[in-house]
């Protein structure tokens, strides 16, 4: 479960996120989607532990992300616009260190959801953009947390990955994980997620389930319902 | 088996698979740097004097606390701003296995830095009672160094986040966000309290050679070091909350200077007043300058007050002192700078290091203006003496920082260390 209530951000005197209620319940994908600006970052840096909110609280996992960070660290798996990884690991060892300070997880599984059979052995300063990003999520979900946040973490993925990764993400799911993916492709939460929220000025605008969607799809919805500034 | 040491052991292992010989450089140059800055020291660098004892610990005592700051920098580096930090943040976090991995690294990572001290002072001949001496007050230092480094800025966030500390960090943190003043901080703590136990460790080893009861003293670096590490791996747990530290720092700067940091930084108001084809590539290195090395910037401020305070009585060994450490920021400045960036900026090695002289010149100035003092109470050397240094560490940090960018360090050192006992 992911549970965002009542939140503010503010930086100074710009206020990034304005009263943002949220939630993504177990076994459930949401999508995120705004125009560049409209808080989605923040939010997702709110939810990793990485701001605090000037108002309201985080949840994660059940746990508040600010009361207890380490064990709402545990609850999350986190993947950010930018992967953070270590250069002179491969992918297999890096995932190796991700099991042993989550204390669980299979590596070999992790590994077939990224599809870099050999490669895996290869160090990641060798590594493409896209392979960088498979290993990222990989070890966001390696410990098959109950609670997982997708920055961006979609672009760059040949087809065959981004396949596999959304199987994954769908038998996470299944399992009872929330999902929580912010992206700007929309075509890519019209076939994934059950829930699109749509952002702007720091506020949740719409909340709707993708099979309500009218005729236009998300993309009608995003014409009307998001302007940019 | 300590996950954190686990993947440290593996990277080293990758690194050196990955660069051979090269690798060796980095342990090597600062060794080779250290003796050629120990050979070119004028001949009363090394001379004791007629008191044994005080000489050695005035020799050990600076080049131990010119090595003890380069390895509070590099903890604070290691700890605070590291490539690890990305990583780590992201999962679970056992403080206390980090904090010991965090130590082993900092300890690994400045050995060259110790053994280019080490070599530094050879010409007091090395095998000789008085070299064992100065060689056992650097390793003391580096030793201290290393436990206040990691121990310090471990701790640091915890302060930041803590309101008893509130009304102190209000009163110390200038324009900085509260959050930011523990951190901004930590590495002059560091620094002040590895430096002091350095001296006194220089100071017993030297008593040695009398066999005076001071030597006594050497614990010193021994018990505050290990009481460091004891009191900061009971807290190490806390840094699970160094990225909402981090995190809201970042913010907070980000949203300050919105739309005005492109125009207007610390100090750029200078470059209206040097020669027009030179204001583009200053005002870069201003701003980097600022961006990523502010904590040293500002420390030039309290050199200053220190050396203006000293320059009374006609002292020149904090202006001196001041100036050589404010440019050690500058030298990390450069570590960081990826290599295609000159090429890209169509910017060749000696603009680069022209443009980081004046930077660092001005980022340095105001602790020569400290020494102004003295010279209005006639006493005109400590000026002249940090002015001098002034020139000479601009050349020396900008020249090296631009070669040799990530060895830039313990290659810098040794030659601060000169310019300091030779100018004060």
């Amino acid at each position: 479960m992911i549970e965002v209530v009542g939140v503010e951000k503010r930086f100074g005197s710009t206020t990034a996120l304005a009263g943002v209620d949220l939630t993504v319940r177990p076994g459930e994908l949401v999508g995120l989607l705004g125009h560049n600006g409209a808080g989605k970052s923040t939010l997702m840096k709110l939810l990793a532990g990485q701001l605090q909110p000037s108002a309201g609280t985080v949840r994660v996992g059940g746990v508040d992300v600010g009361a207890d960070p380490g064990e709402a660290r545990r609850r999350l798996g986190y993947v950010p616009e930018e992967p953070a990884l270590w250069e002179y690991l491969s992918a297999r060892e890096f995932l190796e260190f991700v099991v042993s300070v989550r204390g669980r997880g299979d590596v070999e599984a992790a590994l077939a959801v990224t599809g870099l059979g050999a490669d895996a052995d290869r160090l990641v300063r060798e590594y493409s953009q896209g392979m960088r990003r498979k290993t990222a999520i990989a070890a966001a979900v390696v410990a098959r947390p109950p609670a997982v946040v997708l920055d961006e973490a979609l672009n760059g993925l040949d087809p065959p990955s981004a396949v596999r990764v959304r199987d994954h993400l769908r038998e996470l799911c299944a399992e009872g994980a929330a999902v929580l993916l912010s992206t700007h492709v929309l075509e890519t939460v019209e076939r994934l997620a059950d829930r699109v929220v749509l952002m702007t000025r720091g506020r949740v605008v719409e909340d709707v389930r993708v099979a309500e969607l009218g005729d236009g799809g998300l993309e009608a919805l995003f014409r009307e319902r998001i302007r940019p500034d | 088996m300590n996950p954190y040491r686990l993947a440290a052991r593996r990277q080293r292992a990758a690194h050196r698979r990955v660069h051979g010989l090269a690798g060796w450089v980095g342990l090597l140059l600062p060794v080779l740097a250290g003796a050629a800055a120990g050979r070119l020291a004028p001949a009363p660098f090394f001379d004791p004097g007629r008191d044994v004892a005080a000489g050695l610990a005035d020799i050990g005592g600076r080049v131990a606390v010119l090595l003890a700051a380069g390895v509070a920098l590099a903890a604070y580096q290691a700890v605070v701003r590291g490539p690890d930090r990305g990583v780590v943040d992201l999962h679970p976090v056992d403080g206390p296995s980090w904090f010991d991995a965090r130590l082993e690294e900092v300890a690994r990572g400045s050995v060259p830095w110790l053994l280019a001290a080490l070599a530094f002072v050879h010409p007091l001949g090395v095998g000789t009672a008085a070299y064992a001496v100065v060689a056992l007050g650097l390793v003391l230092g580096w030793f201290v160094a290393v436990c206040a480094g990691v121990g310090v800025n471990t701790v640091a966030p915890a302060l930041g986040l803590d309101p008893r500390w509130a009304p102190v960090l209000d009163g110390i943190r200038g324009p900085n966000p509260r959050l930011q003043a523990a951190l901004l901080y930590a590495p002059g703590v560091a620094l002040t309290v590895a430096g002091l136990a350095a001296l006194a460790g220089t100071a017993g080893a030297a008593a040695l050679v009398e066999g005076r009861p001071e030597a006594w003293e050497m614990l010193v670096p021994l018990v505050v070091g290990a009481g460091v590490v004891a009191a900061a791996r009971r807290r190490a747990q806390e840094v699970v909350r160094y990225p909402v530290v981090l995190g809201e720092i970042e913010a907070a700067w980000a949203a300050r200077e919105q739309g005005e940091e492109a125009r207007h930084v610390y100090l750029d108001w200078v470059v209206r007043l040097v020669p027009a084809g030179w204001r583009r590539d200053l005002t870069r290195e201003l701003r980097h300058l600022w961006r990523t090395q502010r904590g040293w910037s500002l420390a030039a401020w309290a050199f200053a007050a220190l050396a203006a305070l000293e320059s009374w009585s006609g002292g020149a060994q904090v202006g001196v002192a001041g100036v050589a450490i404010v440019a050690l920021g500058a030298v990390r400045a450069g570590a960081e700078d990826p290599p295609w960036l000159d090429a890209w900026l169509d910017l060749g090695p000696w603009r680069r290091a022209a443009a980081r002289a004046g930077s660092v010149a001005l980022h340095a100035s105001p602790v020569v203006l400290g020494t102004g003092v003295g010279f209005l109470h006639g006493h005109p050397a400590p000026l002249v003496a940090a002015a001098a240094a002034l020139v000479l560490v601009a050349l020396l940090s900008a020249g090296v920082s631009v070669a040799l960018r990530a060895r830039a360090v313990p290659v810098y050192l040794p030659f601060a260390v000169l310019v300091w006992g030779v100018l004060s």
